[in-house]
């Protein structure tokens, strides 16, 4: 490692050269590269090639089931890559074609208009959860129309924190058997879930990890490699072995990083992000403005139980997740408590303000919004509500300009 | 703008409706019910909830006051209401929270001591959650795999928590024959109404659509026993009317909850217009009436089965099951066109509406498309798209005639 000359500003006014260590920069970062390298390996046409091969690939079953997913040697995609490519012309046919009314959301209108569109594809599974979304509900039953095999885990809902039934656990354990039938014609290898279930678990430790880690080193993975990091916790991308590979070489780094004996001291404006952000360009708004995310509330490290039998440990997450807030509209998470992980977030980081993110249209997470913008205010705490889209293009003028004013006020 | 604020006033009083002369003394009976589920000083409890999914058996078998909660509010309380839901939420979810609102809210919910919700539209779901601010609220998982033998299972699990839930509120147990008794006295409700109903299979209906909703609007009301002496009369009264009279356009309203209070489409089509609603395919018109709960074996599983085998709303699945629905009854009242109405934002109704739509023209029935909400300002534009699309079907009838004739 080289050394730079830099000037000690803290030296009454003496100017003298100060002998440091070459960081590690962002740039540099292999583990980074790798991840950048593994999340575009999952690309729409990279999924669309497996599925060729033969390979047995279901839209949907990303999340608290992957575990399961996997057992049945199934390679789960997530719903986002629906809209990760022509987004616009995708949304185009969802109100064209479908005539889903124009005031909802984005997603959902990307997802069924690229479902159209890729009609003829191998890809005709999809797997989705009842408690979840009502439009995504609702436009998976227009995907039926182009010969999509739609399965729905049927709704069952912890209404709050710790509030699980007995009956509850064991009929999504009939559902997810269900499940595990469609996909291979037979029951779930329960001892086979259970290894996923052990590999999920490493894998979540090591997100776990990385977050904290960065939490001191935000700039180093920034906003969109964090968000691959928490894709990534819960479909690896497809392939669980590189991704843990990946996350094991960053956490490295960013140990040596917190090894550092002389850190700089932060010059960024810390702060809190709460939810999704459709728009990635969102975060070079942020970093440029001089923000920087330390703590992210958006899809948990919560580990799955591994004292229960396999398809009771993925029911106990899922409901034990939406009583706490967690993992989104996706599995109808409460919007009552997620506020509460926020809080501790903006305690731990010592965040100076929160940015609530949500799809614009999104009714769950408006809703959140505003319970969360009573709540901080009570405690003092400045929140902004920033609306996107799932769209590519630029954030607006005003976007950047309301988030510029925001960290302009904290600083 | 004067025009604006008189219509706000106009909706904020929400005037008894022009209903059928026969019609009014239930109207009153509805009246004075709400009135003392307000004012009356008792140790009853007083539960309120939203969906046609909720079995009140189980909430009549407790002797507690009960109540559908399915008004539609006046701006001012939508406007309570979305100072949590933003603007995307549709003006029914946003009615159920301004409702609730402890100085702007209406008395009626605020007199609720509990409200349950079995989880129908994601909407509902969240709506739920922040009125259990208000008042304490207990939320229920409702399936949608509605032809699933564990579905089904599962929820007669749900039932019987729900049970035990009303039964804590009330202070006192509920036996399976207490379930029993309560299945028999709504069944028999629920074939007087669609008895009612097919009285509107006449050419020239003893009923108009907006004196169905009345009845309708007392079934969620009114404690059985009272709707059944009621009612009974009424009917007798309705059926010796004489079928005679010019057949008037007969239309099915379809889509989204039509709430109470909620008429100015129907006084549209049957006050303005002259045309005639005779069946409606939503949740608060004849839909929960066209089937009965099972009389026999487990009453728990009897409500389960009855409910979820009741017509569909969208969320459930398959759609098809739904979308088969509305033909089915667009065919059996032989209607001659269909206004499909959905609540802006309403999931269940607006996306899928292309498939409401397509298969009722593919059975060669005309549809008008109408997104709606509470507001009144866009009465003139909704009278013009109404008053087109009764012509183009008036014409259409004279269509049918010439070709008969030509045929003849």
């Amino acid at each position: 490692m080289g050394t730079v000359l830099e000037l000690d500003p803290g030296h009454r006014g003496r100017r003298r050269p100060v002998a440091r260590t070459r960081r590690r920069s962002p740039e540099n970062s292999k583990a980074l590269k790798a991840l950048d390298v593994l999340a575009q390996s999952h690309s729409f046409d990279g999924i669309q090639r497996e599925a060729e091969d033969g390979k047995s690939v279901i839209w949907g079953g990303f999340s608290w089931d992957s575990p399961l997913i996997y057992a049945c040697d199934t390679i789960p995609v997530g719903y986002d890559q629906l809209w990760a490519e022509d987004s616009r012309k995708s949304e185009a046919i969802a109100e064209d074609h479908f005539q889903v009314p124009g005031e909802f959301c984005s997603m959902i209108k990307a997802m069924i208009g690229r479902l159209h569109t890729d009609r003829d594809s191998k890809i005709k599974r999809v797997l989705h959860f009842g408690s979840g979304c009502e439009p995504i509900s609702a436009v998976l039953e227009l995907a039926k129309r182009d010969g999509y095999d739609i399965q729905t885990v049927d709704t069952v809902t912890a209404f709050r924190s710790a509030e699980k039934r007995d009956y509850a656990i064991a009929f999504l354990v009939h559902e997810l058997q269900r499940i595990a039938h469609w996909l291979t014609g037979k029951p779930a290898d329960e001892a086979r879930v259970g290894e996923e279930i052990r590999r999920k678990n490493q894998i979540l430790r090591k997100v776990g990890r990385t977050m904290e880690l960065r939490s001191r080193h935000p700039l180093y993975v920034q906003g969109l490699a964090t968000k691959q990091v928490i894709m990534g916790s819960m479909h690896s991308y497809g392939n669980p072995e590189a991704f843990s590979a990946v996350l094991d070489t960053l956490i490295g780094e960013l140990e040596e990083l917190d090894n550092d004996p002389a850190p700089l001291p932060p010059t960024y404006i810390p702060l809190v992000l709460a939810g999704s952000v459709g728009n990635l360009l969102l975060f070079q708004a942020i970093e440029e403005s001089n923000g920087a995310i330390l703590g992210w509330v958006y899809h948990g490290s919560h580990e799955y139980r591994e004292d229960v039998p396999p398809l009771e440990s993925l029911a106990h997450f899922v409901l034990d997740a939406q009583g706490r807030g967690d993992l989104g509209e996706a599995v109808g998470a409460s919007v009552a408590y997620r506020r509460i992980a926020v809080e501790e977030e903006v305690r731990r980081t010592g965040a100076r303000g929160i940015i609530s993110s949500s799809i614009t249209g999104c009714p769950y997470a408006s809703l959140m919004q505003q319970l969360e913008r009573d709540h901080f205010k009570q405690l003092g705490i400045p929140l902004i509500a920033l609306e996107t889209d799932v769209h590519r293009e630029p954030p607006t003028e005003e976007q950047i300009m309301r988030v510029k004013a925001f960290i302009e006020m904290l600083s | 703008m004067a025009k604006t604020q008189a219509a706000r006033t106009r909706s904020a009083k929400r005037p008894a409706p022009s209903l059928s002369a026969p019609l009014l003394p239930i109207h009153a009976l509805i009246e004075a019910e709400q009135k003392a589920f307000i004012e009356t000083r008792d140790d009853v409890k007083r539960a309120g909830y939203f969906c046609a999914y909720t079995p009140p058996e189980l909430l009549n078998a407790a002797g507690l006051r009960h109540a559908r909660l399915f008004k539609a509010g006046t701006p001012e309380i939508v406007a309570e209401g979305e100072r949590f839901t933003q603007s995307v939420f549709c003006d029914f979810s946003k009615s159920c929270i301004g409702g609730f609102d402890q100085t702007a809210g209406d008395p009626f919910y605020r007199a609720v001591d509990k409200v349950y919700n079995f989880h129908t539209c994601a909407s509902m779901k969240r709506a739920s959650e922040v009125i259990e601010q208000f008042v304490p609220t207990t939320l229920l998982n409702l399936p949608r795999n509605r032809g699933d033998a564990a579905s089904r299972a599962f929820f007669r699990e749900e039932i019987v928590h729900f049970r035990d839930d009303v039964a804590a509120l009330a202070g006192r147990p509920i036996t399976e024959d207490d379930v029993h008794e309560q299945i028999l006295l709504f069944n028999k409700a629920r074939r007087l109404l669609k008895k009612f109903s097919e009285l509107r299979k006449r050419p020239y209906p003893p009923l108009s659509g907006k004196d169905f909703l009345e009845l309708v609007r007392g079934y969620y009301y009114l404690p059985p026993q009272t709707l059944l002496a009621a009612y009974e009369k009424l009917y007798r009264k309705l059926s010796r009317v004489p079928d005679d009279g010019e057949r008037p356009v007969r239309l099915m309203v379809s889509g989204s909850i039509m709430a109470d209070g909620d008429r100015r489409l129907v006084e549209l089509i049957e006050d303005e217009i002259g045309a005639r609603v005779v069946v409606e395919d939503h949740c608060t018109g004849l839909k929960p009436f066209t089937h009965t709960v099972r009389e026999t074996g487990d009453p728990f599983q009897a409500l389960a089965d009855g409910y979820l085998d009741q017509a569909p709303c969208a969320r459930m699945k398959p759609l098809d099951d739904s979308v088969n629905l509305t033909g089915g009854l667009a065919q059996e009242y032989d209607v001659e066109g269909v206004v499909y109405v959905y609540l802006k934002f309403c999931a269940c109704y607006g996306v899928t509406k292309l498939e409401f739509i397509s298969h009722l023209q593919q059975l060669g029935i005309p549809v008008l498309e109408i997104s709606s909400d509470y507001s009144s300002s866009d009465h003139g534009q909704l009278r013009t798209r109404v008053e087109a699309f009764i012509e183009v079907l008036t014409e259409r009838r004279g269509d049918r005639v010439g070709d008969t004739v030509a045929a003849d």
